[in-house]
């Protein structure tokens, strides 16, 4: 998406919220921009589904504010803001036609009856259901259910439009289908559109920006980009995809951008994104997809690599997935590609091995509590 | 599921059962019927020759209008509870659980007690030294005459209500508790204000519950003879007051067996209401 | 703001409209004064006099004879007639489960002289007997469909193990399925139980005047004006089923927990 000029078009500023002396929200700022697709990520109970609801005006915030639009609406009841949501089991009423359902929202603002047909048909058009119209909700399967909430809300052009873990009730196969419809419609439509969800990978194939939330606080906000490969802390690294998180000490600064550092059992020099003191204690992240295996006997022993043994191996089709057991009982989670370099390997349970690592890829942290 | 005919124990449990239905159910009401055509009796309250006199005679005047006020009381009665149980059914259907059951159960303890002794409690109310007028002459001094609101229609449908109303509102809390507060968070989404969410969301989707309290609350105000006896004196026959009057003091039977078979009737055309109702919302009937 | 008072008030409101008359009622069978709502002073003596009505205790001891009769014949018949509908499958099943849906919202009154035609057609002498065989009728639907819908809760393989393992259609019925409805059918047997000792109309019409039961003593004289011993009595009822309400309130409460 473009940078140009990115004009705001929801911001939260200092938003709190209780319920029950339980404090969900401690105090979060979070800007959406127009035409982005944002998502708020993370493992259910972390607050983001009351910022929705804050932010759909079906919750009041305890402190701070809400615009939308530039205009203050934390006083505004949710029929009357300009945003629209798609609820996470639809709620589609079910003693409407599909018709009328996606016809709701603009006979409430009294549109005339020959704007609403042209609109209704429209919206049921931009998401394949014209021919189901007359039918009842409960004549659906559920995909097309999740199609008439989309429709529903969109026809209403919203500033904003919101989803609450809308895909969770689909099967795999169709779940990925959505993900990509309502990437592809975002687009095309240039909508503004922020998304529930605590499936990381869909977080990650879907937006422009994903919030990753614990407890209320946003840990990262970033590209999906960002996220996965610079993850600011152990949380972020371990909720998106999986990681390696190895233990280690500084031992020397080399320069400004690397140190050398005990990992493991071993011993090498790291790439830093931050300053780093002597005997500092760090953790270092790595993707089982980052490592790089090799027998001993096929590859002499190198600087900076460390020994173990493959105890467990798992062939996944593209990749060769396997663990390696460190000679100091720390356990790492390697994924290699087949490719044209190396077409056709396989390791023995019990091979003695060396792990290495591409350099700069991995995340240096310092070592949290 | 079995269906070995040979299964002696089968025979007798659906034997057994279908037999008392048969000789206590069908039976007496095919006897009704019956009764309906057949002559007043002296010695045996009813026999032949067999005839249509007794619907003739239900549609003087008389007792035309006698139907038609009680069939009046009986909407008016069913429309107040409707009213007054509605909003109560849904606060207590819209509270935190944990008060939800307590408040249940204060509804149900009057419900519990005998619907006559509770009948007889709005009596000693209503009566001329009844507390209603004790406060509104002695102690408030807003009147200078006691209300002669005793054995009157306003006590009728005073009494029938305050009788019955439990039996509207445990039908639409049921269905309340069980409306899906999406449903009409959806509805405030799409832009619609709070009136429009409850007549165009939540009073459809509650209608079962609906016409199962007026089910339950309209038969009964028909039928219970009790209630216009002490509140209303003579002065306020209702169909059952008639049926009653006919067997046990006038000892018509069929004349009174015809205004039972029309009052049956009317609750076969209003079951069939509900069960076409229900068909065309889509609701599953049983 | 505003909304939260007003849906207070209301609630309020009809709380009152529900109590205030059982409270009149408690509070005037201790007043002295006969006729009056004036409070003339406090006293226990119409309970007194209520001891010594034999009339009004031996109607009351009729109809707990008649309501417990009545309710464990019933609880019998309908779990053999729940458990039929459950397991078998026969012509008119459907229509069986409807009628016992229609039986159970049927006005009063019908009953009352449809079983009356019936007793006097056959010569049966209105007493015991009729008046217990009346509320079997009553009570019947009820308990069938309560315990109908705990059986439909059941597992449908518990039944199909018994059979497997050798026991008979009657056995299968006594020593697994009985102990796992227990809750419901004693729950139909409580209904029941009320049901009869509530009913007014249809004893209006099936019992004679060899055996009085208790509602239709009250009746009679309530319709001839106000009566102080009443009152009492009245309270009395109100008491016992109150209890009764929490006692098995607080039974059903131990079985969730």
């Amino acid at each position: 998406m473009e940078n140009g000029e990115k004009k705001p078009v929801v911001s939260l500023s200092g938003i709190s919220k209780s319920f029950d002396g339980h404090v969900v929200v401690p105090g979060i700022d979070l800007t959406v921009y127009e035409g982005e697709f944002l998502t708020l990520l993370g493992p259910s109970g972390c607050g983001k589904t009351t910022i929705l609801r804050m932010i759909a005006g079906f919750e009041r915030p305890d402190d701070g504010d809400i615009f939308i639009g530039g205009v203050r609406v934390n006083n505004v009841p949710p029929n009357r803001r300009d945003v629209n949501m798609v609820f996470q089991n639809y709620a589609l009423f079910p003693h409407m036609t599909v018709f009328s359902n996606v016809a709701f929202g603009l006979a409430m603002k009294r549109k005339p009856r020959s704007e609403i047909e042209k609109e209704v048909n429209h919206a049921l058009a931009q998401v394949k259901l014209s021919e189901f119209a007359s039918r009842k909700p409960r004549q659906l399967s559920g995909g097309q259910q999740q199609r008439v909430a989309l429709a529903r809300a969109l026809v209403n052009k919203p500033k904003v439009l919101l989803f609450d873990e809308p895909l969770n009730a689909l099967d795999y196969r169709l779940r990925k289908e959505m993900q990509r419809e309502l990437r592809h419609l975002q687009q095309t439509l240039r909508s503004t559109f922020v998304f529930v969800t605590h499936d990381q990978e869909e977080a990650l194939s879907m937006s422009d920006r994903v919030a990753v939330m614990r407890e209320g606080r946003i840990e990262q906000l970033g590209t999906p980009r960002q996220v996965y490969e610079e993850p600011r802390n152990l949380f972020v690294a371990s909720f998106i995809g999986e990681t390696n998180v190895l233990s280690g000490t500084v031992l020397d600064i080399l320069d400004e951008k690397r140190v050398l550092a005990k990992v493991e059992t071993g011993q090498c020099a790291l790439n830093v994104k931050r300053a780093f003191a002597k005997g500092d204690r760090i953790r270092i992240l790595l993707r089982p997809e980052d490592l790089r295996v090799e027998t001993l006997t096929r590859a002499p022993e190198q600087e900076g690599r460390l020994r173990g043994t493959v105890v467990e191996k798992n062939y996944k089709g593209a990749t060769l997935d396997s663990v390696i057991l460190l000679e100091n009982g720390t356990r790492l989670l390697a994924s290699e590609f087949f490719d044209e370099v190396d077409e056709d390997f396989d390791y023995q349970i019990g091979e003695k091995v060396s792990v290495g690592w591409v350099s700069s890829w991995e995340v240096v942290l310092g070592d949290e509590a | 599921m079995e269906t070995r005919p040979k299964n002696r124990f089968r025979t007798f449990v659906i034997g057994a059962f279908s037999a008392w239905l048969l000789i206590f159910v069908l039976a007496p009401n095919l006897m009704i019927a019956a009764v309906s055509l057949a002559t007043r009796s002296e010695e045996r309250f009813a026999g032949l020759p067999l005839s249509l006199e007794s619907y003739v005679r239900l549609f003087d005047p008389i007792y035309l209008s006698v139907f038609l006020r009680s069939l009046g009381m009986a909407l008016l009665i069913t429309a107040l509870c409707l009213v007054a149980g509605y909003p109560f059914a849904y606060i207590i259907a819209r509270s935190p659980a944990r008060l939800r059951n307590a408040l249940l159960l204060l509804t149900i303890v009057p419900f519990w007690t005998n619907s006559l002794i509770r009948t007889y409690a709005v009596a000693l109310i209503l009566r001329t030294r009844g507390l209603l007028n004790y406060l509104l002459v002695d102690f408030l001094g807003v009147l200078d005459k006691p209300l002669d609101l005793l054995y009157t229609g306003t006590a009728v449908v005073a009494g029938s209500v305050y009788v019955l109303l439990p039996f509207m509102v445990l039908p639409l809390y049921a269905v309340i508790e069980r409306l899906d507060p999406a449903y009409t968070e959806a509805g405030r989404d799409l832009g619609a204000g709070r009136l429009d969410v409850f007549f165009r969301i939540v009073v459809p989707l509650t209608m079962p519950g609906i016409l199962a309290g007026c089910l339950l609350v309209f038969l009964p105000a028909l039928g219970l003879f009790y209630i216009p006896d002490v509140l209303g004196g003579a002065k306020d026959l209702f169909i059952g007051n008639f049926i009653k009057n006919q067997f046990l003091d006038a000892r018509d039977w069929p004349f009174g067996a015809a205004g039972s078979v029309v009052l049956t009737a009317l609750m076969a055309v209003l079951l069939l209401t509900y069960y076409l109702v229900m068909k065309r919302l889509g609701e599953k009937v049983l | 703001m505003g909304i939260k008072i007003l849906k207070r008030a209301y609630m309020a409101f009809i709380y009152a409209f529900l109590y205030v008359p059982i409270v009149v009622l408690v509070v005037l069978s201790f007043n002295q004064s006969k006729f009056s709502t004036h409070w003339a002073g406090f006293t226990t003596g119409w309970y007194g006099k209520l001891l010594h009505n034999d009339l009004l205790l031996d109607a009351a001891k009729n109809s707990l004879l008649v309501a417990l009769s009545s309710a464990t014949l019933a609880s019998a018949l309908g779990v053999l007639g729940a458990f039929a509908l459950y397991r078998y499958r026969f012509l008119g099943k459907r229509m069986l489960y409807g009628l016992l849906y229609v039986l159970m919202i049927s006005p009063d009154v019908v009953m009352g002289i449809s079983l009356l035609i019936l007793f006097t057609a056959v010569r049966l002498p209105l007493g015991y007997l009729s008046l217990l065989l009346a509320h079997v009728t009553l009570c019947l639907p009820f308990v069938t469909v309560v315990v109908y819908s705990r059986l439909s809760q059941l597992s449908p393989h518990i039944l199909e193990a018994a059979r497997d393992l050798g026991a008979s259609e009657y056995a299968a019925l006594r020593l697994v399925i009985l102990p796992l409805i227990a809750p419901a059918v004693l729950a139909g047997w409580l209904l029941s139980f009320t049901l009869s000792l509530d009913d007014v109309i249809i004893s209006f019409f099936v019992t004679g005047p060899s055996f009085e039961i208790l509602p239709l003593r009250i009746y009679s004289m309530v319709r001839l004006g106000v009566k102080p011993e009443v009152n009492a009595l009245c309270t009395v009822i109100f008491a016992a089923s109150l209890a009764l309400v929490t006692a098995s309130q607080l039974l059903l409460k131990e079985e969730h927990s």
